[in-house]
């Protein structure tokens, strides 16, 4: 969210009222319907060229057409708005030649206009100002906005909360935005209004977003590193919440996944530099909201790998299908519940209260002087320091392994996630072809401690979704667990030998960070 | 890696001291750090020997009777050297380092001694040519002081300038005793004084 001048929030319409009337209280609030419609032609040439073309009409017969064009990436500040009076609600498409090379202007023309959805709400805003919590002043606009989207033949509710930032730090917005969860408001609408009618047209789920790859400035400090890849974290999960809460793919609950590990990964990799104390509470509610997901992911992972490789092993196949379709049910009720946590104000309030926390700088706050020297020591001597302090922890948790039980494999697969966080963050600082033999000899060995541990966890998920099945279900959930049992017994037996060999592959290759 | 040299020709201005600090802060902020004795007195040696478990690890080198290999895996090595190190000995020490860092007091009879020591280090190569950076530390130091004044308008004189100034306090004394540093403690008011010496330890990770 960096940046971010708006944030909207869910609102659910028993609370409209009520929020409304709380709105008008304030000085200067007044409410106003707004019709919009969004023009292009059959075949989308406009939406093409990045381009949206509005007609509003306001209150009285005021109509007003506005043409906004995105900006083009290399001059980032000339994204323009042309606005112009209506003499009625039909558009003026001579407009466009201000925007458009005349051959696609031509062709716009000659395809002509069609309304592609339209908005039509009321809004009521009203002004906030006041103070952030570090003194800075800011202006804000409250909207709430209470409605439908009309695209196609299909009708979508618009129900929302608008913070809008006029002037000030956007920790304030953050802050402001917190200040008004609850009482029905909660939910963070991360799909634009013009978005959603798109996505309603096109008929696709959300899309899943997956990590930015990170090219790392070796000569930026530690810690304006850390704040951009944080950030990098936050939106991944973010961005993710649309499909979660909609679809709840599968790999948008991986990748939702993947963003919070990475983010808590980042402040162990980070911890010596950066200050968590004001971002405790909402870490840990973050840590809540992974295990939550895990308990999806768990299905997951054993209804599409786990449960077929244990099929060939030659169980009853009805007792499968029983298996997988309660599977099935339990998730969709995990799912359920995941998204009624994830829409509550809880987890709203913890969201805004890490990008605040982000934003507002307040992870800078410095415990010890000392912490000073890291912060503007250049992120490349600091990466190899934390690589190598991560690679010794693995080597150590090796050492225990190779002399003890696969409880100890475990922890080492854990120690291994980290060093693969630390590398995959800091890899970009060195050529590819140093970090890559590391790197690949790295994931074989996280892949059969991944395969271990997901059969380990598949068969606590059976009893577990055992235990809350059905009767008749419960019955085929014990005989498939027996199953899942005497594959993992087999499977650890030979397991701890080549999961040794593999180590020592590993251990063999030399560490990419190191000078000599 | 990096190398820092902790020498004047004086005894008794805060050498070890100095480089006890510089170490234990430089380990603090989880540098892999090495503190290299020089000196056959072995005061620094016998620090480390003090130094408790509990406190940030500092990888010790006994280079009383010869400078030895710096050790692979250390980001920052620091060597305290014996009062009068001189000639060879001196040259040897320098090329080694990419900064030196000299305690000085605020005495009168340390003017000159100071004056003859920098003029030396002038002459080494490295120092002639700006590679290594001299860094003054003012030890001792008492604000508003006549020695303290003095000492300023001497360094001004001679066109340099003073990297920190480290407050004449009993508890350096009393952490020597046990192997620790100001930087070995967590308390508001250590921290404050740890403030004194932050600007010679970012002017020594900048060298
Ligand atoms: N800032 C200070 N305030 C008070 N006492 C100090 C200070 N700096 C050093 N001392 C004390 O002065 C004495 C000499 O300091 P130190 O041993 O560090 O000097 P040195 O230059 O290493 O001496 P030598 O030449 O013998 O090696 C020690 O007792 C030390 O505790
Ligand atoms: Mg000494």
């Amino acid at each position: 969210m960096a940046d971010e001048r708006e944030i909207s929030i869910k609102a659910a319409p028993a609370a409209v009222a009520a929020l409304r009337a709380r709105l008008l209280k304030r000085p200067g609030a007044e409410t106003v319907s707004l019709y919009s419609a969004y023009y292009d032609t059959a075949d989308g040439l406009l939406g093409a060229n990045r381009i949206a073309f509005r007609v509003r009409k306001g209150d009285g017969d005021v109509y007003i057409q506005t043409i906004k064009t995105a900006a083009p990436a290399d001059q980032p500040f000339k994204r323009g708005e042309i606005e112009q009076p209506l003499a009625d609600e039909r558009p003026e498409i001579g407009a466009l030649q201000a925007v458009l090379a005349p051959d696609q202007f031509r062709a716009v023309e000659q395809a002509g206009l069609a309304q592609r959805y339209a908005t039509i709400f009321d809004r009521t805003r009203a002004p906030l100002s006041g103070l952030d919590r570090s003194g800075e002043a800011f202006t804000a606009e409250l909207a709430l906005d209470v409605g439908r989207i009309e695209a196609g033949d299909r009708i979508l509710p618009i129900s929302e909360l608008e913070v809008e930032l006029k002037a000030g730090s956007s920790a304030a917005l953050f802050e402001v935005a917190k200040a008004w969860v609850g009482g029905g408001v909660a939910g963070i609408q991360v799909t634009s209004k013009g978005a959603r009618a798109e996505q309603a047209l096109s008929g696709a789920a959300p899309s899943v977003a997956y990590a930015r790859s990170f090219t790392p400035d070796p000569k930026a400090s530690a810690l304006a590193s850390f704040g951009q890849m944080a950030q990098d974290c936050i939106d991944q999960w973010t961005l993710n919440l649309p499909n979660l809460t909609e679809t709840g793919d599968v790999e948008a609950v991986h990748q939702a996944r993947v963003a919070i590990r990475r983010l808590r990964s980042l402040l162990v990799v980070f911890a010596p530099i950066i200050a968590t104390d004001a971002a405790a509470a909402d870490l840990a509610a973050l840590k809540r909201a992974f295990l939550m997901l895990g308990d999806i992911r768990n299905i997951d992972v054993l209804a599409a790998e786990t449960l077929p490789l244990l099929m060939a092993s030659g169980f009853d196949p009805r007792d499968g299908a029983r298996v997988q379709a309660a599977l099935a049910r339990r998730r969709e009720a995990l799912w359920r519940a995941a998204v009624e946590r994830i829409d509550g104000p809880g987890h709203t309030r913890m969201l805004l209260g890490l990008a605040g926390w982000l934003e507002g700088d307040l992870w800078q706050a410095e415990a010890e002087p000392v912490q000073r020297l890291w912060r503007q020591r250049p992120l490349g001597p600091f990466a190899a320091q934390r690589l190598d302090r991560a690679h010794r922890k693995a080597r150590k948790a090796a050492k225990r392994a190779e002399a003890g039980a696969i409880a100890d494999w475990h922890n080492l697969r854990i120690d291994l996630k980290k060093l693969r966080y630390a590398a995959e963050f800091f890899g970009g600082l060195y050529p590819a072809d140093a970090a890559r033999p590391y790197v690949r000899a790295l994931r074989t060995l996280q892949d059969d401690l991944g395969r271990l541990n997901d059969l380990e966890v598949a068969q606590a998920t059976l009893l577990a979704s055992g235990r809350a099945a059905a009767a008749p279900d419960r019955a085929a959930f014990g005989r498939v667990a027996l199953y899942a049992q005497a594959y993992l017994a087999g499977a650890s037996s030979g397991a701890t030998g080549a999961l040794a060999r593999k180590w020592r592959a590993f251990a063999k290759i030399d560490p990419f960070w190191r000078e000599d | 890696m990096r190398t820092i040299l902790v020498i004047n020709l004086k005894g008794g201005c805060g050498k070890t001291t100095v480089a006890t600090h510089i170490a234990a802060a430089m380990a603090r902020s989880s540098a892999a750090t090495g503190l290299a004795d020089l000196d056959r007195q072995g005061s620094a040696r016998r620090w480390l020997k003090l130094r408790p478990a509990r406190a940030e690890a500092i990888q010790g080198l006994d280079w009383s009777k010869a400078l030895g290999k710096p050790p692979r895996g250390v980001d920052r090595l620091i060597l305290d050297s014996p009062a009068g190190l001189r000639g060879d000995a001196l040259t040897a020490a320098v090329d080694l380092a990419d900064c030196i860092v000299a305690p000085i007091l605020p005495s009168v009879f340390d003017e000159m001694a100071t004056d003859r020591f920098l003029k030396r280090i002038d002459k080494i190569k490295a120092v002639a040519k700006g590679a290594t950076p001299t860094l003054l530390v003012a030890n001792r130091y008492r604000p508003n002081s006549i020695a303290g004044r003095r000492l300023e308008a001497y360094i001004a004189g001679a066109g340099r300038s003073l990297t920190a100034r480290i407050v004449e306090r009993a508890l350096y004394a009393d952490l020597a005793t046990q192997g620790l540093t100001l930087f070995d403690q967590t308390t508001a008011s250590a921290r404050r004084i740890q403030e004194e010496w932050m600007p010679l330890l970012e002017a020594v990770d900048r060298a």
